[in-house]
Order: C-alpha cells, then structure tokens, then sequence
C-alpha cells in the first residue's frame, strides 16, 4: 500500500495565473526512495510542499486533487499533525535552525509538540548517535559548517520519527563533499530504518544510482516515472535542462561515437561502466 | 562595524563557576547591581565611588571568563550616549546660568556618566554569562508567554546573522563604487538607504523561509509546550542567592543611614 498517493493535484498559486501543478498523480510505496528532478520552476517544490501540507495551508490559491499520505488526508489537516508523519527538509540551513546549542535545536520540535522530557532526553540522545552530532551537541548552530547545519536540520526533523522525509534541494548551498556527504546519510538512514524518502535533487551524480525510483517533471506535469536506468537508457536528460550523471553521459557520447547498441542497463556508476564493459556486453 | 557588533552579541560557552551558576541567581545580581548604582546618587563621591566599585566587580566576574575585553567595547560602544549626557548637563548648566567650566559640573557630570556605565554594565554580569537557553529558560520561569521568549531567543540567533548579511550588501555595493566613507552626511545617508532595500528585501525573504521551517517543527502545535532545557537549583546557587541579598540589604541599610 503506497505511504504518498497523489492523484490529480492542480494549484496555482494565488495571483498567479499558471498552474505549478498541473494534474499529477504520484504514488511512493513504503520504504521507497525517490529522487524528484526537474528545471527550476517546474513545480518540484510545490509538490514536495503539497505532501507535507504546506500547499494549501501555507501557500495559498487555487487547489484541486487529493493527497493521503500515511492515511491522513492532507488539505484537510494541519500541518503540525502531517509533520509528525512526515518530516520536511529545505534548502538553506541557515533558515532552518532557531535554537542556540545543537541539542536545544533537535528537542526543538519535540517541545513544540509537548513531548515530555523524559522522552525528550532518549529521542535527542538516539538522533545525535544516527547523525554523529554527539560531540557537537553543545555547539552553537552558528559555528557549524554548512554540512553540519545541514545534517543538524535534518536532525531535528529525525527526531519527530517521521515515517516520510521530505527534502527539498537540501544540498544546493552545500559544497561538493558536504553534498555527498548528506545524501549518502540520508539514503544510508532511510534504507537501514526503513523510512520512505523523496528528495528534488539538482546533483545527479549522487543520488541517481541510489534511488530506486526517478520522477522528472516538467512544466507541472510528470514527464517520467521509473528507474533511473531506464530514464537514460534514450538520452541523457538535457530535452529536460537536466545536467545528466557523468557516467550515463559518457556512456551514451562512447557507444555513439564507436557505433554501438546501447545496452538495456544504462551504467550509473564508475562501477558499473567498468563491469559492463569488462563483461563485452555493451 | 556590523561583524563587531555581531560578536558582541554571540555568547562563548567556558568552564565557570559563574557559568555555572542558576541563571536566575544572575539575574538577581544584575538588579542588585543595577539598583546599587541607582540609588547611591548623592553625595557625588559616593556615587563614583559605588559605581567605580560596581563597575570593577563585573570586570573580575567577566574577566574570570575572559569576557573583560568585550565588556570594554560595550563601554565604547556607549560613547555616543556619554557625549549626549555630557551635552544634556552642559545645556542644562547653560539654562541656569551656570558656567559648565567649572569643577562642579566636573563632579556632577563624572558622576553621573559613572552611574550610567555601571547601570548599563551592569546587566552585562547576566548577559555575557548565560547562554540564551539557559536566558529563554530564565524568561519562561518568569512566565513570559512563549511567544515573547522565543522572539527573544531567535534575535540572538539570527541578529549576528543579520548584521553579517548586512556587511556584505555594503562590502559588495563598495564595490561597486559607493562611497560610504564620504564626509557629506546627506551623500552618505543615501548610499545607506541604497544598502538599506536590499538588505529589507532579504529579511523578508528570509522571514518567510523562516515560517516555513517553523510549520513543519510543529511550532504553536500544542498549548502546553514542553521544554528540554529545566532550570534547577543547587545548593551553591542558594548560597549565592544568599550572600548577594544580604551583601545588597547591608547597602540599602548603609543608604538609609547616610
């Protein structure tokens, strides 16, 4: 039974006269992982915030479809009661952390939901284990690096034990290393715990071969939905202004220049060109 | 001057007895040593003289913490509203007809610019020595509405922020060309103002994404909020509390009798 279904969702946002979301239908089973791509302004944002409830009570406008995620029904709950289930991760860190040490910060939400400190204590304890942050649990956010606040936002979020996590861009002001290094967290969390993941994502190169699914919208609507493999098994994106993985690209520039029939598994990564091509099957 | 302002603000976690000590019983201190300053304002010896005494206690406290020098850059940064209570009092010689020449207007004036620094110098004994956890932990044993504490909370947390961001929109429009060491305050103003819109329209935007982030961490979820953060008492911080009461009354007594 999928955890997010999506059916039909059209909104446009008040005063504007286009719809970001233009009839979509979008289904994530439990444990899943998918990577949600597309140009700016496609409406990957806005499908991300109409999951976790922030289109329609947030963002205000025009809104028709349905969203049930974890069997609640979305536009008809608050949205402190969807974050619970699921938690939601955005772009800049910097606006995301409130509190003055790291441990205030991932209590944060629990205090905000009256959890009691007992509580409190253990599930602060857990996540600053699950993220490594115990030896900066004193540390004031503002002298972090942009990975680690990062990782301490993603932290807070954790501690709600969400069953979904959404995350919107959360590595674009993140430099290439700390990039890597949180969405090889996340992916490495989600898969040991269980939890379901969808995340829009502008670095390919890192996350494609870890999903298990890929989601390309474009102009609001969704222009595919499947493996990633078989997304770049045709091209490498770029009708979709998608900067395509280095590995699908220089696999489809090698098998066009010497003429070859490209295979049905598109290679994602370094590993897997090489063992395609020590195996002569091309 | 924006970062130095900002580093006034953040506060620097050391081993302490004094950071150790109940932030309530701080507070207590600092109104100690706040009203001490207030209510010895005559004859002016005196007062100097509590204030100077007010003043070198919070430097020991701040100095055994490694604070002492930013408490000296607090100071200047009063500068400017020493010279207008200097300016206040000369005026105020002036409409009497009083010469301000004199040593009179000397020793008034020097006591009261020394009660002003120690009563503002005063709150620095709590400020630079509480952690804003332990300060919103304070608010809340006050029962300040949750709202106010977090309003509180989050400008300590996003003014060094601010202030940064507002370094780089000038340091970006230098340059560009602006002049904002120009000596004609008119030209100068402007160029302030022209740093001044952008520097607005990024704190809406980053106000925005604020609230956004607060929807989903569930703020304003429930009424009776939790905290993580639970102020309690030892037996040191009694002592404290004690000494510095009776040490308070003794000088309130010595007042009366004066």
């Amino acid at each position: 039974m999928p955890v997010i279904e999506v059916k039909g969702l059209r909104f446009r946002y008040e005063g504007s006269e286009s719809w970001s979301i233009d009839g979509v239908d979008f289904e994530v089973s439990e444990g899943e992982l998918v990577l949600v791509v597309g140009p700016t302004g496609s409406g990957k944002s806005t499908l991300l915030r109409a999951i976790v409830g922030l289109v329609p009570h947030f963002y205000k406008g025009e809104y028709h479809g349905s969203v049930r995620v974890c069997g609640i029904d979305v536009p008809n709950t608050p949205v402190h009661v969807v974050a619970t289930k699921v938690g939601m991760v955005f772009q800049n860190p910097e606006t995301q952390l409130f509190s003055t040490t790291v441990e205030a910060e991932i209590a944060f939400p629990l205090e905000n939901l009256g959890i009691p400190r007992s509580e409190m204590v253990v599930r602060v304890e857990e996540v600053l284990r699950a993220t490594g942050m115990t030896e900066l649990r004193k540390k004031n956010p503002a002298e972090l690096s942009g990975g680690q606040k990062q990782r301490l936002a993603i932290a807070s979020i954790l501690a709600m034990r969400p069953e979904v996590l959404v995350l919107d861009e959360p590595t674009s002001m993140l430099d290439p290393i700390s990039a890597s290094e949180i969405l090889e967290f996340v992916v490495r969390y989600c898969r040991s715990e269980r939890k379901t993941l969808v995340v829009s994502e502008h670095r390919l190169d890192l996350l494609v071969p870890l999903v298990d699914r890929m989601t390309v919208i474009k102009d609001g609507r969704i222009s595919f939905d499947g493996p990633p493999h078989e997304f770049f098994l045709h091209g490498t994106g770029e009708e979709f202004r998608i900067k395509p993985p280095r590995v699908p690209e220089i696999y489809h520039r090698v098998a066009a220049a010497v003429g070859l029939e490209r295979s049905v598994r598109v290679p994602l990564t370094a590993g897997q060109l090489v063992e395609l091509v020590s195996s002569g099957d091309p | 001057m924006a970062a130095n302002i900002a580093d006034l603000l953040r506060y620097r976690e050391v081993e302490s007895p004094l950071i150790r000590l109940d932030p309530r019983v701080k507070l207590l201190i600092a109104i100690y040593l706040f009203s001490t300053t207030l209510i010895f304002d005559r004859p002016f010896w005196l007062s100097i003289l509590v204030s100077t005494a007010v003043l070198f206690t919070v430097w020991l406290t701040l100095l055994s913490i490694g604070a002492s020098r930013r408490l000296l850059r607090t100071i200047r940064a009063l500068s400017f509203f020493l010279a207008f209570v200097v300016l206040l009092n000369a005026l105020g010689f002036v409409s009497q007809g009083l010469n301000p020449l004199t040593p009179e207007f000397v020793a008034i004036t020097s006591s009261q610019l020394m009660r002003f620094i120690a009563a503002i110098v005063s709150f620095s004994f709590f400020l630079l020595t509480v952690s804003p956890e332990a300060f919103a932990a304070t608010l809340r044993s006050l029962k300040l509405p949750y709202d106010y504490v977090f309003a509180m909370t989050a400008a300590i947390r996003f003014a060094p922020l601010f202030l940064e961001e507002i370094q780089e929109v000038i340091d970006s429009q230098r340059l560009r060309g602006v002049d904002y060491s120009t000596r004609n305050p008119i030209k100068r103003f402007r160029n302030y103002v022209r740093a001044f819109v952008p520097v607005v329209i990024n704190a809406l935007k980053r106000s925005f994404e604020m609230a956004e982030a607060l929807e989903v961490k569930c703020y304003g979820a429930v009424r009776d909020r939790t905290s993580f953060y639970v102020l309690r008492a030892k037996g040191s911080d009694v002592g404290v509390l004690v000494a510095s009461t009776a040490a308070f009354a003794t000088l309130v007594t010595l007042r009366l009798l004066l």
